[in-house]
């Protein structure tokens, strides 16, 4: 689905893709990971693709096996990561104020992959183990 | 967002309540900021139970928070964070740097 996404909408956006994972199977507290994931993927789109402008993001999920998969993808800027991991590693502040977003969604999700080409977008796939109702 | 406040022992502990998402975090700043300014020098508990959803930009916040508490020689200290909260603040290794308790009277009996 294809979503233009500004600050105003970035919630109604994340609580609509939350709505689908649940009826797939995404509950409890893997529905937080979800959301923070969501949550942190959408931002950085709107934050750093589009830089706080607005732009379309398209997003695609389905379930695979015991794996619910998200695919979110943007139109922006994009990014190098050698330049991304350089400007990670020069900031020794570990009490800044921003620069998580990625690792939570790293941490939160069971499997990420992100593909990003300077000057086309980026996107980022993620993968959430479907809770075994049995 | 919803603050609550009270004081025992002359000490201040706030309840704070809400999400802290993107439609949200002005206001969670402008609350916590607030604070800051109203509790210069003193010891602030955050009782968190009610915080149900916060991203990284509330994340931001609260470390926005606890060193502005420093700067003015006060001093800011969590409880009572449900687990998925406490789990981002693991993650992002934060609860190295900022004190959290299970409870207020825990927190009470450690400041």
């Amino acid at each position: 689905m294809e979503f233009q996404i500004f600050k105003d909408n970035l919630d109604a956006i994340v609580d609509y893709s939350c709505g689908i994972a649940e009826e797939n199977g995404i509950r409890g507290d893997k529905l937080f990971y979800y959301r923070l994931a969501m949550d942190e993927i959408c931002t950085n789109s709107l934050k750093h693709a589009y830089k706080n402008g607005g732009g379309n993001i398209h997003i695609t999920s389905n379930a695979d096996g015991n794996y619910y998969i998200t695919e979110i993808r943007d139109y922006g800027c994009g990014f190098l990561f050698s330049e991304k991991a350089d400007r990670e590693e020069e900031s020794g502040d570990k009490l800044k104020n921003s620069g998580r977003g990625l690792l939570i969604v790293k941490e939160f999700a069971d499997k990420v992959e992100i593909n990003s080409i300077p000057g086309k977008g980026t996107t980022v796939k993620f993968y959430m183990k479907v809770a075994n109702n049995g | 967002m919803k603050l609550e406040a009270k004081e025992l022992n002359g000490v201040k502990i706030i309840r704070l309540a809400g999400q802290v998402r993107i439609s949200t975090q002005n206001e969670f700043k402008d609350l916590l900021d607030s604070l800051v300014k109203e509790n210069e020098g003193k010891t602030v508990i955050m009782n968190m139970d009610g915080v149900i959803y916060m991203n990284s930009a509330g994340l931001g916040i609260m470390i926005d928070t606890y060193k502005k508490f420093k700067e003015m020689r006060g001093r800011m200290v969590l409880c009572n964070l449900l687990p998925d909260i406490m789990k981002l603040f693991e993650v992002t290794k934060l609860n190295r740097f900022i004190e959290i308790y299970k409870n207020e009277s825990e927190a009470m009996s450690k400041i």
